[in-house]
């Protein structure tokens, strides 16, 4: 009996456990500190108590995923020669329950030329702009308009706002914000000539990419321009931030890719990305890849954390818009036709070879791709091309489950205002964006050590010869290193004595060394200790 | 015991150097009062040097412990072996010793010899004679005003002994103490007279001598110790001897006189009327005068009884002996220090409380109540508003709530709690005995129940199973012999369970199965043929009992063996043996012929059995069974042909795993119709090396090595090429880039080009090779590649238009120097970044400057050069990164969200990072999490908050 409890109970820790790691796997916030490392008694009892907060908050949080009601799900093949990409819309669409069916339509817009869109953040409203100065904006799934423009310019980009109340237009000359009714707000008269916009939502910065290669930071919550930064790379062929850490991207004409925060003048990564012009790019939501067209008729993938080119896939033209969404499917429009990759990164991941076939095709029937979005929490793709405007049904593509307190797809006009507000109060600083978010409250190890000299300005400087002292034997120990280089003048110093001593001392000990080996080995098996260094 | 000591301490202590001084001193007063001076000024530095031993002695005085002995001076020790005696016998006239114990110890301290003997103490003495001619004896008779003046003294002792601690009132007190002491000295040396005539001669004389050693030695002592302890130790010496002859002499008198009684006695003796031999015809020996004497421990042990037993009767038997009342001052000190413990002790009480309460995450005020929470009990709620008041009316009028608030359990329950108060103790035990009994009992079953439950193993089932079977098989069996048919419709049932069991996927998609597919084992090993095609030949009668045909009764017992469960598990074992499955059959015929021989008809139906018709039955059936029997008997042993036929079958199945080979090998086939992109990759960089071959200059040999490297093996085939195509490949920046960062990938790319170029009539060999000699190929001759091209076209007609495009791609962007510019860039950002020599030198400091200065004389100037470091080539970021330059400046508005240093508690940046790592927000946790990391450190409710009263 009591064998089997404690079997049991054993049972039960195993299991356990095997919960904490899971959960560590997915929520867990890196590698907990011993509490023994520190020294002081409260601060350890500090420690510990960090410590079993994360493993609580872990286990919590795993618990809470009882709340997802819904599962992600993809397009399966029956079988080895059915192929999903031969799927096509009518025939979703016939196989979809009626709402799901109603979200795939098509709205032809012969005339404004070639169309770019947007969807908010929550995936409410679509935000149509055609070349020609067509703008509209439409609650899509009751197929309602919101307003419709006719600017009588080149657009050239639109945006949303943080919610579905403004929105950018990069007209021919300047960068106009108009609310939901269609009204102009501001003429962003700062942001000359705007080939690209891109709205940063929890900082509030409306950036665009300038015909004259400059890149601009304007806050919408206050309307000041925060940086003007200069690419010096000649006219921008594409533009895209980074969810996770709100860097922007911009691609330029010789293929490299610049990464930049309104926090510098310089570039803070540039990457050769392709050979030709950089068509279109995309970062995937947790940050960690990159996908990118070029003009050389490659598709790459590149880990943007190590800044390393993980998978290079050819296209039969140039991609002339990429997209990513939620959960991972690539979308890219060439041509004519669109291209959706299922599992790009995971085979980048998992360090495996290519993908070898698409998840999903569309198109081909002569409507030249101008730009893609994914529709946030939603199956749905929306495609802005020359004849107007797709909306592609696109199974597993959204998140599923959505968070109301990030964004609420379902939300009404109070939750809306009380979002607006809490996000501004919420907003995040300029100066805050890094490449990598999580410095916000690290230490800064170069102050640090400044104030640590100050601090006690009585602290020898260190001694090199002490540091050698305990590295490195053989041929090219370090010692042996500094006095080949140092020691070679005929200066005789304190240093210099210092280090022959020692130099000196180590070889005693290895005599002694070998000594002891050759005694150990036995007379006639002395003969084989190792010899000197 | 040890009181004696201490007092017998006295005699022996470092006032032993002046025995013939003081007798002088008692007999001259002058030079009495010589000493007293001497004295008086050396008490008060005797006090500053007994100082430490003060509280010692307090304790001993006030206490009493027998830990007395703790405080013994080193010289007593010397002594004991000899005091043995007196300090035994102490037992019978404890009194008188003790008194004068308490004038010694006195000596020691700062009290003297009138205080130690108070007023009772003389009164009570009076009666007694001492034994030593100390004046403190001879006042009771001698002297009444010394006695009042002890008193007066004794009222203010408690002054002189407060102003003891005070050192600087020292010296007044002690004058008085003096001027006490001079006239005790007086009295000495009277009383020592006296004695002298009294008392017989040497005995008593030593005595004297010794007591009056003690009351003089409590000051010649206190000189002694402050002037000169060498000469101290020397004088002892001296008095050791002296001492020693007496106390020798001493004794020798009295071993001769009694045996063994000891000093005490003699002195009681000497107090009574002294006879020659110091013992009093009056006395008796005890057993408690014997007792010393004991040397065993174990006797010692034993009699320990009768020494304690006296001792209380004499403690309890003289009321008188109490001790004087400590000095106010003292007792003052003992009862704060005393009152300080005890404080001591109640907060210690509260200190685990505080602990728990400052180290507690929350707290929450008022405190909640332990206690209050464990008595805490829901109370029946009552109705208070009228609304309520209603329902619980409408609620009680229908039966669904009980007037009182008291559901009728409850009722029920109290009731019953009424009734168990009448009964007696004993049945309400037995009773809830009983129950605990009945309840273990159905817990034990429950147990049990789950522990079967949850046997799973497959043995168990097998096990349970076949008696199961066994035991339906008997039932029917006896049913068959009984005539009584099954019903037409139990065997359909019956049948139709068992077909449904085959038809699952289970059966044909066991792991058995399976593995026999995969690895193609029916291909050689007899045995799994055998069971597989057995498996084939039931899935064919399976199939005929679908289409509703009767099959032999044979497969009646297979199914029967292996039915329900556990299907793969049978398999396996069957398996592993040939033809199992056919001894089992072989096994249940025999069994069967067995029954049939002495198959007597036992049951229940024996009377309706044995009628004739019923046997004629029988007997009709029993041929049908044996002709069955024997049918089966001989399909088993004789001719196998229906199963080799069965097994033809199987073959025939199971040659599949051919097929799938082939499948497998036709499958990677249509993998390319659509994305032909990847498998043209490796290519595309191949025909780059051809297009690109004119603009790169040889700038980049380094790499070129590296590349080199990395083609080397594939070019061994193509002897001769390989130095063009090294070279080739040496100018092409972008081949180089690809193959260093993607050599992990090469591999699969050259696979995929397999793919491609399965359909290539002129490479149809192994992969890697095949894709090297492909590279070979393409490097050598663009030509050839362009027929490459064709060749896919006739394939597929996407790749060579892809590959086409490539050509032509690379042909465009073939004049940007894209690649030569980044790297330039990168070059110069490294040197930008890098460490930077500035030039300080002033021209004309410490030389000549100006016109005129030759040109030797200028470059003599020294240079003042100063390096500033930068980062350093091998130590950026991106120093392994070909393709990327990572900005290595420091973004100094970032670090305004910083800290600055290191906040206090942490000792480690690490330790500081992860106590930041855990989020606040609601955003990023639970909200339990998210309150529990927000909730304030301390919560007062509103109100007033007592005190604890008590700690938790």
């Amino acid at each position: 009996m009591a064998d089997s409890s404690k079997a049991l109970t054993t049972a039960e820790d195993r299991e356990a456990k095997q919960r904490l790691s899971e959960a560590q796997s997915k929520y867990g916030r890196g590698k907990g500190i011993p509490a023994k490392s520190a020294k002081g008694k409260k601060l350890r009892a500090n420690l510990k108590a960090v410590e079993s907060k994360h493993k609580d908050a872990v286990l919590k949080a795993k618990d809470a995923e009882i709340l997802l009601e819904h599962d992600p799900g993809f397009l399966e093949p029956e079988g080895e020669l059915e192929r999903t990409y031969n799927v096509r819309q009518d025939e979703i669409r016939d196989s979809v329950g009626l709402e799901t069916a109603k979200k795939g339509f098509e709205l032809r817009l012969n005339d404004m030329g070639p169309y770019r869109m947007d969807y908010t953040r929550n995936g409410r409203n679509l935000l149509l702009a055609g070349r020609k100065g067509h703008v509209a904006t439409m609650d899509w799934r009751d197929g309602k308009l919101g307003c419709e423009l006719q600017l009588n310019e080149t657009v050239r980009d639109a945006r949303w706002l943080h919610n579905n109340q403004f929105f950018a237009v990069a007209q021919k000359k300047y960068v106009y914000i108009y609310d939901h009714n269609g009204v102009e707000l501001h003429c962003l008269n700062k942001h000359v000539e705007p080939l690209f916009l891109e709205f940063l939502p929890y900082h509030f910065l409306l950036a665009s990419a300038q015909m004259s290669g400059y890149l601009k930071y304007t806050d919408t919550s206050i309307g000041q321009t925060v940086a003007e930064l200069p690419t010096r790379l000649g006219r921008p062929t594409s533009l895209c931030q980074n969810p996770w850490n709100a860097i922007l991207h911009v691609g330029h004409q010789n293929g490299t890719v610049t990464l930049w925060s309104p926090n510098s003048q310089t570039a803070l990564v540039k990457a050769l990305v392709h050979r030709g012009p950089v068509r279109s790019m995309a970062i995937d939501r947790q940050g960690r890849y990159m996908v990118s067209t070029g003009q050389d008729q490659k598709m790459s993938v590149w880990d943007i954390r190590m800044y390393r080119e993980v998978h290079s896939y050819s296209c039969y033209q140039p991609g002339a818009s990429i997209s990513i969404s939620d959960r991972g499917l690539t979308a890219v429009g060439w041509g004519t036709q669109v291209s959706v990759w299922r599992g790009l990164f995971d085979a980048a991941q998992a360090d495996q070879g290519k993908v070898q076939s698409p998840y999903m095709a569309w198109g081909g029937d002569g409507q030249r791709i101008e730009n893609m979005r994914w529709c946030p929490f939603e199956d749905v793709l929306g495609v802005g091309h020359d004849q107007g405007f797709a909306s592609l049904i696109v199974p597993g593509a959204g998140e599923p489950n959505f968070d109301s307190l990030e964004a609420n797809p379902y939300e009404n006009v109070k939750q809306r205002q009380e979002h607006e507000v809490h996000s501004l109060l919420t907003k995040l600083q300029p100066e805050m964006i890094s490449l990598d978010p999580s410095i916000i409250g690290k230490l800064d190890t170069v102050s640090d050590q400044k104030q640590r000299e100050q601090r006690n300005p009585d602290q020898r400087p260190e001694d090199p010869i002490e540091k050698l002292k305990n590295r490195g034997r053989g041929r090219n120990s370090a010692l042996r290193k500094y006095l080949r280089k140092k020691g070679r003048g005929n200066v005789i110093d304190e240093k210099r004595v210092k280090a022959e001593t020692l130099r000196k001392e180590h070889a005693a000990r290895y005599r002694e060394k070998q000594k002891q080996e050759r005694e150990d080995l036995g007379p006639a098996l002395a003969r084989f200790a190792k010899k000197g260094p | 015991m040890p009181r004696q000591q201490t007092q017998l301490r006295g005699p022996k202590d470092p006032s032993a150097p002046k025995p013939a001084q003081k007798r002088k001193n008692g007999r001259a007063l002058n030079a009495l009062s010589i000493a007293e001076k001497q004295v008086h000024t050396k008490l008060g530095v005797r006090r500053t040097r007994l100082g430490k031993s003060d509280e010692p002695s307090h304790k001993r005085h006030s206490a009493r412990d027998p830990d007395d002995e703790d405080d013994e001076r080193p010289d007593h020790k010397r002594r004991k072996t000899e005091d043995g005696e007196s300090v035994e016998g102490g037992s019978d006239s404890e009194g008188h010793e003790w008194t004068l114990g308490q004038v010694e110890s006195d000596d020691d301290e700062e009290l003297d010899s009138d205080e130690a003997l108070g007023e009772s103490d003389e009164e009570r003495f009076e009666a007694f004679t001492f034994r030593g001619s100390s004046s403190n004896k001879s006042k009771p008779k001698k002297t009444p005003a010394p006695k009042k003046r002890s008193a007066i003294n004794l009222d203010e002792d408690d002054e002189e002994s407060e102003n003891d601690e005070d050192e600087e009132e020292d010296d007044d007190d002690l004058g008085e103490d003096a001027i006490d002491l001079t006239t005790a000295w007086d009295m000495n040396t009277a009383a020592e007279e006296e004695e002298a005539k009294r008392a017989a001669a040497k005995s008593k004389k030593a005595a004297a001598g010794d007591d009056s050693e003690e009351d003089s030695g409590s000051e010649e002592d206190s000189e002694d110790l402050s002037d000169d302890d060498t000469e101290l130790s020397a004088s002892d010496d001296d008095a050791d001897a002296s001492k020693h002859g007496l106390s020798k002499l001493q004794d020798f008198v009295n071993s001769m006189e009694a045996q063994r009684t000891t000093k005490p006695s003699r002195k009681t003796n000497e107090q009574a009327n002294p006879t020659e031999y110091g013992l009093t015809s009056t006395r008796k020996l005890t057993i408690a005068d014997l007792l010393p004497s004991i040397t065993d421990s174990r006797l010692k042990n034993s009699l320990k009884h009768v020494e304690s037993v006296p001792k209380q009767t004499t403690s309890s038997g003289i009321p008188g002996k109490l001790d004087a009342p400590l000095p106010k001052r003292q007792q003052d000190r003992l009862d704060r220090t005393a009152a300080y413990d005890k404080s001591k002790e109640t907060l210690n009480r509260w200190l685990e409380t505080v602990k728990a309460n400052r180290e507690a995450e929350h707290l929450m005020f008022p405190l909640p109540d332990p206690e209050a929470e464990q008595t805490h009990r829901m109370d029946v709620t009552k109705p208070q508003t009228d609304l309520e008041n209603a329902i619980q009316s409408i609620l009680v009028e229908s039966g669904l709530a009980e007037a009182e608030g008291k559901s009728i359990e409850e009722q029920v329950q109290d009731f019953e709690e009424l009734q168990a108060r009448k009964l007696p103790i004993e049945e309400i035990q037995a009773r809830r005995a009983e129950l605990r009994k009945r309840r273990d009992l159905l817990f034990r079953e429950e147990v049990r129940a789950k522990r079967i439950k949850k046997i799973k193993s497959k043995s168990y089932r097998r096990v349970h199973r076949k008696e199961r079977e066994r035991m339906e098989q008997q039932e029917q069996q006896a049913l068959l012999e009984a005539g009584v048919d099954m019903d037409e419709e139990d065997r359909d049932k019956n049948e139709r369970m068992r077909a449904e069991a085959r038809m699952g996927s289970k059966h044909r998609e066991s792991k058995w199965a399976k593995s026999l597919k995969e690895t193609g084992r029916t291909a050689w090993d007899e045995n799994a043929r055998n069971s597989a095609a057995d498996l084939a030949q039931r899935e064919e009668e399976l199939r005929k009992r679908i289409e509703g045909k009767r099959v032999s009764n044979g497969d009646e017992d297979y199914l029967g063996s292996s039915s329900s469960e556990s299907e793969d598990e049978d398999l396996w074992q069957e398996d592993g043996g040939s033809d199992a499955e056919n001894r089992k059959l072989r096994q249940k015929l025999s069994a069967l012929e067995e029954n049939d021989i002495d198959g007597e008809v036992t049951g229940p139906h024996t009377n309706l059995l044995s009628m004739k018709f019923m046997r004629n039955a029988e007997a009709a059936r029993k041929e049908q069974n044996d002709a069955e029997l024997r049918r089966l008997n001989r399909e088993l042993h004789g001719e196998e042909s229906p199963s080799e036929a069965e097994s033809e079958v199987g073959r025939r199945k199971f040659g599949q795993s051919d097929k799938t080979n082939s499948k497998s090998k036709a499958k990677p086939l249509p993998k390319n119709e659509f994305e032909a992109a990847p498998g043209s990759d490796g290519e595309a960089d191949l025909d780059q090396d051809i297009d690109i071959v004119v603009d790169t200059p040889a700038k980049q040999k380094s790499q070129a090595s590296g590349a080199k490297t990395a083609v080397r093996p594939s070019s061994k085939s193509s002897g001769a090429q390989k130095q063009q195509e090294s070279s080739e490949e040496e100018e092409n920046p972008w081949l180089i880039q690809t193959e260093r960062n993607n050599r992990r990938r090469n591999l699969s790319d050259g696979q995929e080009t397999v793919d491609i170029s399965l359909d290539d009539d002129q490479k149809p060999s192994d992969s890697a090779v095949n894709a090297r000699s492909k590279k070979d190929k393409a490097t050598k001759a663009p030509p050839a590649k362009q027929l490459d091209a064709d060749d896919h076209d006739s394939d597929d007609d996407n790749v060579p238009v892809l590959l086409k495009n490539h050509d032509l791609v690379k042909r465009a962007f073939a004049g940007d120097e894209v690649v030569q510019d980044f790297e330039q860039e990168k070059l110069d950002t490294i040197e930008d970044e890098g460490d930077k020599v500035v030039d300080n030198t002033l021209p004309g400091w410490g030389s000549w400057a100006g016109e005129g200065i030759s040109k030797r004389q200028q470059k003599r100037q020294k240079r003042n050069l100063t390096t500033v470091e930068g980062v350093k080539a091998d130590q950026r970021k991106d120093a392994k990164l070909q393709r990327v330059i990572i900005n290595e400046k420091r973004v100094k508005k970032n670090t305004k969200y910083m800290a600055s240093q290191l906040p206090h508690p942490f000792e480690t940046k690490q330790q500081y990072e992860r106590s930041l790592r855990l989020p606040l927000g609601p955003e990023w946790s639970t909200k339990e999490i998210y309150q529990s990391g927000t909730k304030p450190r301390v919560m007062v409710k509103q109100g007033v908050i007592k005190p604890m009263e008590k700690p938790m």
